[in-house]
């Protein structure tokens, strides 16, 4: 817990290498500070929150949806129907466009959904938005 | 047995008139004994049969028929015989000497030890059926093919929408952090370079994205009545920016009618025609584009798109609408060269035609024709494929 209060911890859920090293870089760009976590899939993930539940939970997960094993919106739902995880602010963020993606996804309690832009600086400027507004909200509740 | 006779029925003394009648029935009819040989046959037989009497009578009746039907004969004459006074019927393949396998009709009662017997030749009718089977067989193959073509189509269509633009955008992304990673380290020509890279890179993503945009023409398409004139200014609408920067004066004729018809593709049609027309300018003209109609008839309405730019040499014309066809280079005239190509199949989609008629250095002009019909009411199920990636 003390850890947690002092460098958010968050984890980039994408099965793409690229897109988490991309996103990662992004991040760094903007001089966020957090921890940063990897996982392939909604299965490793989860797994992830198991083996940290003891230092406490993630600041901020964001959630491909394209992935094998367990895909986006089946993870934001196992994350929603679980207690200690409901609270953990969910930002999709994918590729597609379609409106199912779009509407399942908040509907199933993502608090943001953010399209993987096509270039390196417009990811900046998502990874911004992300670190302003959701790191800062978890830094101002744990104040 | 007695020789057959083409006169009167069997075993009767026929009164004078019912034997001329037999002599005269347009009709084909015959007598066949128990053992199956013909006895009588009236003259309309004789010719339909195309054997003399003498030579019918000879063998019984079934040898004159396909091999493969002279079961069915038996069989049909025995059923017969078993039902007196009953009607029967039967289609059987006869061994015509002179035309090949003519398909009979037959109908046939047990009467008094006599088979009584009419035939109607049907073959014409049976083949007239068997080709029809055999073009709803093909149409439904041709429907099967082009079925599995859309599901092949489909499925491009998603690779084309998520797994070629990927790399795209792994390309775009890597260019700029590589930029961004040498920061002033990054040298004017290193920057233009990635920089080219990056414009190369976007520029086949619109060509991707334009590519599947003209696949989907005709898919799942929406028919409602709409108004052209509301649609070519719309169109026009789109491209005021477009028309600011070239100076160009467009027009969009009041008079242009109410059709069936998708109203966003209406308008993207319009709007690659009054583009194209735009891009294609003499330098020191001011450019103008009429979108005027031509003709209403009760089937079509005729629609122009008239420019005063460079002109289409004639030679050329037809290879205005092929997919990737571009006339002049890149670096003279912007496009994908596909907008034609798109514009071309939603005017064939909306049972139409377009042409050209052009003249260098006097202007081009694009006419095409528009299904003015009601269309009949059927159930469009609308589809949300959406670029899914």
């Amino acid at each position: 817990m003390l850890d947690k209060k002092e460098t958010p911890l968050l984890v980039i859920t994408d099965d793409d290498e690229e897109d988490r090293d991309l996103m990662a870089e992004a991040l760094e760009a903007t001089g966020c500070e957090a921890q940063i976590e990897f996982a392939a899939d909604g299965v490793e993930l989860l797994e992830l929150l198991q083996r940290k539940h003891a230092e406490g939970i993630p600041t901020l997960v964001l959630l491909d949806i394209n992935m094998p094993r367990m895909n986006g919106h089946e993870a934001l739902e196992k994350l929603r129907a679980e207690d200690a995880y409901r609270v953990i602010p969910v930002v999709m963020l994918s590729t597609s466009g379609a409106q199912n993606d779009i509407t399942s996804a908040l509907r199933n309690g993502a608090n943001a959904y953010v399209r993987k832009p096509g270039g390196f600086d417009d990811l900046v400027t998502a990874a911004e938005h992300i670190a302003n507004f959701w790191l800062d909200l978890a830094e101002r509740a744990a104040a | 047995m007695s020789a057959a006779s083409v006169t009167t029925p069997a075993n009767t003394e026929a009164p004078a008139h019912i034997e001329a009648m037999w002599g005269l029935s347009l009709l084909n009819l015959c007598v066949i004994d128990q053992g199956g040989h013909l006895v009588h046959a009236n003259p309309a037989m004789v010719g339909l049969l195309g054997r003399s009497a003498e030579e019918l009578g000879a063998a019984p009746m079934a040898s004159f028929f396909e091999p493969e039907d002279i079961e069915a004969v038996t069989v049909a004459f025995a059923e017969g015989g078993q039902a007196p006074g009953t009607t029967h019927e039967a289609v059987l393949r006869y061994a015509h000497p002179e035309t090949g396998i003519r398909w009979l009709r037959w109908s046939f009662t047990w009467s008094e030890g006599c088979f009584y017997a009419a035939a109607v030749d049907v073959t014409e009718s049976r083949q007239a059926a068997g080709e029809a089977a055999t073009r709803a067989a093909e149409l439904e193959k041709l429907a099967e093919e082009l079925a599995r073509s859309n599901a092949e189509l489909q499925s491009f269509a998603y690779t084309a929408s998520h797994d070629l633009r990927e790399p795209l955008r792994k390309v775009e992304n890597y260019c700029q952090l590589i930029s961004r990673k040498l920061g002033d380290d990054l040298d004017p020509k290193l920057e233009k370079y990635l920089n080219g890279a990056v414009g190369a890179a976007r520029r086949m993503q619109a060509f991707i994205d334009a590519l599947l945009d003209y696949s989907r023409v005709g898919k799942s398409e929406v028919r409602t009545p709409c108004s052209l004139k509301d649609v070519g200014e719309l169109a026009v609408a789109n491209l005021q920016m477009a028309i600011a920067d070239r100076g160009a004066v467009v027009t969009v004729d009041e008079a242009l009618p109410t059709i069936h018809g998708d109203p966003k593709r209406l308008e993207q049609l319009v709007q690659n025609l009054v583009s194209n027309a735009l891009k294609f300018q003499k330098p020191d003209a001011v450019p103008t584009v009429d979108v005027v109609l031509e003709e209403v008839t009760d089937e079509h309405v005729t629609v122009a798109v008239r420019d005063n730019g460079i002109g289409i040499p004639e030679d050329r014309i037809h290879e205005v609408f092929e997919v990737f066809r571009r006339l002049h280079g890149r670096g003279e005239y912007e496009g994908t060269g596909i907008g034609l190509s798109t514009v071309k199949r939603i005017v064939e989609t909306h049972g139409g035609r377009i042409w050209i008629t052009s003249e260098v250095d006097v202007g081009t002009t694009f006419h095409f024709t528009l299904d003015a019909t009601e269309p009949v009411a059927e159930a469009t199920d609308a589809e949300t494929d959406e670029a899914a990636a």
